[in-house]
């Protein structure tokens, strides 16, 4: 295996295919349904990203950043419009997570999720705040008047320490109860007074308070499933099912959200073939850090399409927090690759930079496929100048996968660099002595995929990439051109799809006699076969039967009790030799599929 | 112009899952078997338009004889194609098959040949 670079941080950004392992196995095959996002980190649990928690077929993730249900533009973070949400959290709603408190805190500033305004006057958009306390405790509060709060505190130790705990935080403003309950048990059940009050702008997030553009508290837990509803639970009893679904196979069923229209969003590794539309999102197997608009936005951003698929829409993008490894990497050398499908042309791929900031809104974006088939990435320099990187016309269509490779390498001691574009391994354009890159100066911005940067993170369509993700890799170092060919030919489909091919022999050949026919049993466990042929020998017989070709009995196998019927994904061949066995049979069979996986070991 | 996976079927396995290989199997009969003799040897070749193969296989049958002889398997010659003529080289994403029956071909062969390569494409029309 070629150097990889340095997998960077929890900040860092890798986007793995999950189910075929960890970095030697990157890069192996792009569709629909093999992204996923774990930004592998060193152990760190600071705001980024996410990591990878490896519970055996669990495909868990622990993330660290914050989460938002839409973006908007305003102040350099995501927050919601999303009315439904919204009107949730002023009226009755449930949250439900499998969470694991990771660190000690000493001040209670680990928050868990919430619903918050930033950047008004009024501190009335506190509509319901969770917090994990130094104790442990689940602290949740949301404001009233002039921000006045209502404030309620579990148990302490609620939340241990590595320990995974499903808790649910449940407000029923009918009844004016505010619940907490720890594994189904309540560990706080008592009446509040005064509703939270109606905000204006607003931000659903998880791992964050959202109070400074979303940014400014951040957690330190690690969440496996999250369930939001907009109605309030009256007993533990009624979690109990989802507690084991939760904690063994996961959400069986689609949250019975009280208006019926999609509000809320989960974040489950269960498969769940379900299709979101309007309001909310869903967040398969761990996928994070999604934000789809809420409806009056170009598009929602998670288009299930299967039970570990998802593709990216237009408005919506995937975003790290801040990281100061991936800016250190953008000053220095870089590659990042990345398979994409592309829908449509002229959008953008990836950005980093300060928004709002004239002649300095994005520091670093590319991939830009403008309508004339080209490529791009531009990089600004010291005196906001881009310094582009950009390819013939003509290289690229829509509705087609590509291998993408960015790379920069600082030349001549990091007076200048030379930038390089690769698309399917290669080499497209190298431009030389670009002046030196000018990180952004708003350290919080994210590095984006799935636009293709803008003054502000908002949802301004034609930026935003149109197309699917596969697997996406940012290395901090200047891979070399074979290295980059490497990574594009160890992308390719398998040489072999489908399979596996099976064999079963029905009938056990001891016990037949002369005249009791066999039953072979031939299959693929995925696709239809495109043939499957059996033949025969006996002992003391120089020779071979041809039983079944792939097309017709032979000779031998004429007799009407001689069937091929189809079984799925195969056939069934009855056989008996004309005239019975003339002994024991040593029968053979192959197979091969239509997407060509063969029988063999 | 194209340069993704598009030109290869991989976009039609994405977007339909399923998509026809575009690959074709070719099987040429080297040797006109209409001019053999009792000992020659016939060749076969048996190849993929693009990639390898994933398996081939071979059998004969004879007039008057009521049988369907393996010659061989994909994995093996059969039990009558044992001599040292018997041999399968690979060739450019394929086999040549040189063949002869044990002591000569009891009469004129009809030979059966049958592949599907490593995307799933096979020989049938």
């Amino acid at each position: 295996m070629p150097p990889q670079g340095h997998i960077l941080d929890a900040n860092a950004l890798a986007l793995w295919r999950f189910d075929q392992g960890l970095p030697d196995q990157i890069g192996t095959t792009i569709d629909e349904q093999a992204v996923t996002w774990v930004a592998l980190g060193g152990g760190n649990l600071r705001p980024g990203f996410c990591d990878y928690d490896p519970i055996p077929g669990a495909f868990a993730r622990r993330f660290f950043g914050a989460l938002t249900t839409n973006v908007s533009n305003g102040t350099g973070s995501f927050r919601t419009t999303s009315g439904a949400i919204q009107a949730a959290f002023i009226g009755s709603w449930t949250m439900e997570m499998v969470i694991r408190r990771e660190i000690a805190h000493a001040v209670n500033s680990s928050p868990v999720f919430g619903y918050n305004g930033f950047g008004e006057t009024l501190a009335t958009n506190a509509l319901g705040i969770s917090y994990i306390t130094a104790s442990g405790a689940i602290q949740i509060l949301w404001e009233y008047g002039l921000g006045l709060n209502e404030i309620f505190v579990s148990a302490a130790d609620t939340l241990d320490i590595g320990t995974w705990t499903h808790i649910a935080i449940s407000k029923d403003s009918g009844a004016k109860t505010i619940k907490i309950f720890k594994n189904g048990v309540a560990v706080l059940d008592t009446t509040y007074v005064n509703e939270a009050a109606g905000g204006t702008s607003g931000a659903m997030v998880l791992a964050s308070d959202s109070a400074v553009g979303g940014q400014g508290n951040r957690a330190n837990f690690s969440c496996r499933y999250v369930r939001l509803w907009d109605g309030g639970t009256s007993s533990g009893a009624e979690l109990a099912a989802n507690i084991a679904a939760m904690t063994t196979t996961g959400l069986p069923t689609q949250p019975a959200f009280q208006a019926g229209t999609g509000h809320g969003f989960d974040f489950i590794e269960a498969p769940s073939a379900v299709d979101i539309s309007g309001n909310g999102y869903h967040l398969h197997r761990g996928y994070n850090s999604a934000f789809a608009s809420d409806g009056g936005g170009p598009g929602g951003l998670i288009h299930t399409v299967g039970p570990s698929s998802r593709r990216i829409l237009a408005g919506g993008f995937l975003s790290t927090w801040w990281s100061q490894p991936i800016l250190d990497a953008l000053e220095n050398d870089f590659t990042l690759e990345m398979w994409v499908l592309v829908l449509s042309l002229n959008r953008g791929v990836f950005c980093i930079g300060d928004p709002g900031v004239a002649g300095d809104d994005f520091n670093f974006a590319g991939g830009v496929m403008h309508s004339d088939g080209s490529v791009r990435f531009s990089m600004e320099d010291t005196s906001q100048a881009d310094q582009l990187v950009e390819s013939a016309t003509g290289l690229v269509g829509d509705h087609s996968v590509y291998h993408l490779a960015f790379r920069k390498e600082n030349t001549n001691g990091g007076a200048d660099w030379t930038g390089s574009l690769f698309i399917d391994g290669v080499k497209v354009k190298e431009v030389t002595g670009l002046n030196p890159f000018e990180p952004p100066t708003i350290p919080h911005f994210p590095f984006s995929l799935g636009r293709g940067g803008s003054d502000q993170p908002g949802p301004e369509t034609e930026y935003f990439f149109d197309g699917i993700f596969g697997d996406t890799r940012f290395s901090d170092v200047a891979r070399s051109d074979a290295e980059i060919l490497e990574s594009y030919t160890r992308g390719l489909p398998p040489a072999a799809g489908g399979g596996p091919i099976s064999i079963d022999l029905i009938t056990p050949i001891n016990t037949i006699s002369k005249n009791t026919p066999i039953i072979i049993d031939v299959y693929s466990g995925s696709v239809p076969l495109r043939r499957a042929w059996i033949n025969a020998s006996y002992a003391g017989l120089l020779v071979d039967d041809m039983v079944h070709n792939g097309d017709r009995f032979g000779s031998a196998y004429q007799g009407l009790v001689n069937v091929r019927s189809e079984i799925s994904n195969g056939y069934r061949f009855t056989i008996l030799r004309d005239g019975g066995w003339p002994g024991t049979p040593a029968i053979t069979a192959h197979a091969v599929d239509t997407l060509g996986a063969g029988d063999e070991p | 112009m194209s340069v993704g996976l598009a030109s290869r079927g991989y976009v039609g396995q994405v977007a339909d899952t399923g998509g026809a290989p575009a690959s074709t199997i070719t099987i040429d009969l080297i040797t006109p078997v209409a001019t053999i003799s009792k000992t020659t040897p016939l060749v076969i070749d048996i190849y993929s338009s693009d990639v390898p193969l994933r398996r081939a296989w071979v059998a004969a049958s004879y007039a008057g004889l009521a049988i369907d002889e393996v010659v061989h398997t994909s994995d093996r010659f059969g039990s009558a194609y044992q001599g040292s003529t018997n041999q399968r080289t690979t060739i450019t994403n394929g086999y040549r098959f040189t063949i002869l029956r044990d002591g000569g071909w009891p009469g004129t062969p009809s030979v059966i040949a049958h592949a599907v390569d490593t995307l799933g494409a096979g020989d049938e029309p």
